[in-house]
């Protein structure tokens, strides 16, 4: 059974001010401790607590900055947090950013198994998606060139059928893909539903509400990193939608 | 449920649940990398040191009024070791920084990018070495078998040695930038005050710079390396265990340091 729980989760991160802390820095600070650091601490998540069983949908919305996405890298165990206790049954798959971590000197081929690799496959259980990862990208021979050679939209298919290649409990996905020309975006988007109907659980973030309310069971408004409300997804998205209208500079 | 600390006895565990991953990426590094469209290929790295050496040996071979046939695998065995070792060290400072793609998609342990670096190294390394092997073969005409069987326990405190300065560099790389600028002046420093070109007997009067070369870590390792296969005897026993000290105690600080620092690194990439 999948479950994700987090009990009074806070998340704060360093954030240099200039591009980074430099030993002249240290050393200025170590000897007169007067001298500002170049650090200051941003409190990203505060007080969070729910839960999140088996067969759930949900979504986070909130404005910018809300810390949409960092809750997702929490979940997923990429952020460290200060306080709280954070559980996560099930294995995770983690869509946040498509197009990165590529070796562009390599193939498609090798980025292929190298991608599958890092999630967890081994050669003999690559062997049998590699064909149908192929297929779906409809590179052709385009995979036995290397990724440099590749256009933006190119990239795109191979990230994506790599990415839901797999069979997770838990899904994490950061904003709905945008994925390449027209034909493959409908292609895509039948994919990325059929991928996250096998997920139990699937956690996103996204500024497209309909297609929210649509597939969401619940929904997690955050507001300045903490939880605003929470609750069925019409509802939820309803209140949202009526503060964020009486904001000043709302579209 | 997740503490700062996250080194416990899994960890090598999922280390080498990612094998195929880390040597998917060794191999990309190797073939792709480094010599992409280029005419010789890995040949590049072993045309350096054994350029380097050619010239070492004409110049300080008629210094330290040295015959070639004894100064040769002398030289070429301590480049190489030396080689494999700051190469360790300079590109595991960009070792986090490289990998932050993958880091920052999904919870891995660490230490798998600093080793990616130094398997890689190790590679050309281990070719490089054949050759200086071969070559001490050809002058000397001999090798004790022995002192082959010698260097597989010398080789493996050498490849732990590495990724251990690989992963203290990087971590120390990704919170202070200027760490890469450092290290580079400070293995210039120790390549000279490393009997990499000369003998320490080599000195007319030694006295306190001979006890300064007996303290040197880097002089041990690279006597566990050596001692065995041109005198065909076994190091020293200070120098045995110096070797092991040093690893120890690298190896330490580099298990201190991804305990402490590992879960925040991403932070700083």
């Amino acid at each position: 059974m999948a479950q994700i729980q987090f009990q009074n989760v806070d998340l704060e991160y360093p954030i240099r001010e200039n591009q980074s802390l430099t030993l002249k820095e240290i050393i200025f600070h170590g000897l007169f401790r007067k001298v500002k650091r170049g650090i200051r601490t941003v409190k990203a998540l505060n007080d969070l607590t729910f839960t999140i069983t088996n067969g759930e949908r949900v979504g986070i919305i909130g404005l910018n900055g809300a810390g949409k996405s960092t809750l997702l890298r929490t979940i997923g165990g990429i952020f460290p947090i200060q306080r709280g206790t954070r559980h996560v049954d099930g294995s995770i798959c983690s869509l946040f950013d498509i197009g990165v971590g590529f070796e562009l000197n390599a193939t498609g081929w090798q980025n292929v198994r190298l991608r599958g690799y890092f999630q967890g496959e081994t050669p003999t259980s690559l062997k049998g998606k590699l064909q149908e990862i192929a297929e779906f990208t409809e590179l052709g021979d385009f995979l036995d060139l290397p990724l440099r050679c590749y256009s933006t939209g190119m990239l795109t298919r191979l990230a994506f059928a790599v990415a839901t290649a797999r069979n997770p409990e838990i899904l994490l996905i950061d904003e709905v893909f945008g994925t390449g020309d027209v034909v493959f975006q409908k292609k895509a988007e039948q994919r990325m539903r059929e991928f996250m109907h096998r997920a139990h659980i699937v956690v996103m973030v996204g500024h497209h509400l309909e297609f929210l309310q649509e597939f969401c069971t619940r929904v997690i408004w955050l507001h300045h990193g903490s939880i605003r409300a929470i609750g069925p997804a019409r509802e939820t998205i309803r209140a949202y939608l009526g503060e964020a209208n009486q904001l000043p500079n709302a579209a | 449920m997740i503490g700062p600390q996250i080194i416990h006895l899994d960890y090598l565990e999922r280390i080498w649940q990612l094998r195929y991953f880390i040597f998917a990426l060794v191999q990309n590094d190797i073939v792709n990398q480094r010599y992409k469209g280029s005419f010789l290929g890995v040949g590049w790295s072993l045309m350096r040191p054994m350029v380097m050496t050619a010239i070492l040996c004409v110049v300080f071979g008629k210094l330290f009024n040295r015959p070639l046939a004894e100064y040769a695998p002398y030289l070429l065995l301590g480049m190489t070791t030396w080689q494999f070792l700051t190469e360790s060290i300079n590109q595991g400072c960009c070792a986090f920084i490289t990998g932050a793609s993958y880091i920052k998609q999904q919870r891995v342990p660490l230490a798998i990018f600093p080793l990616r670096i130094v398997l890689a190294s190790a590679f050309h390394f281990l070719i490089a070495f054949g050759i200086a092997l071969a070559v001490t073969l050809i002058f000397r005409g001999y090798i004790d078998p022995l002192a082959l069987l010698a260097l597989i326990p010398a080789l493996l405190i050498l490849f732990l040695l590495a990724w251990s300065l690989a992963i203290v560099s990087g971590v120390l790389q990704a919170h202070f930038p200027d760490m890469a600028n450092m290290l580079e002046i400070f293995l210039q420093i120790a390549f000279y005050v490393t009997p990499i070109l000369y003998r320490p007997e080599d000195f007319p009067n030694r006295g306190r710079l001979m006890e300064f070369f007996d303290w040197n870590p880097f002089a041990s390792i690279l006597a566990l390396v050596r001692t065995p296969i041109l005198d065909g005897t076994l190091p020293t026993g200070q120098q045995i265990f110096l070797s092991l000290a040093f690893l120890a105690a690298v190896g330490t600080l580099a298990i201190f340091l991804l305990r402490k620092l590992e879960r925040t690194l991403v932070f700083w990439i």
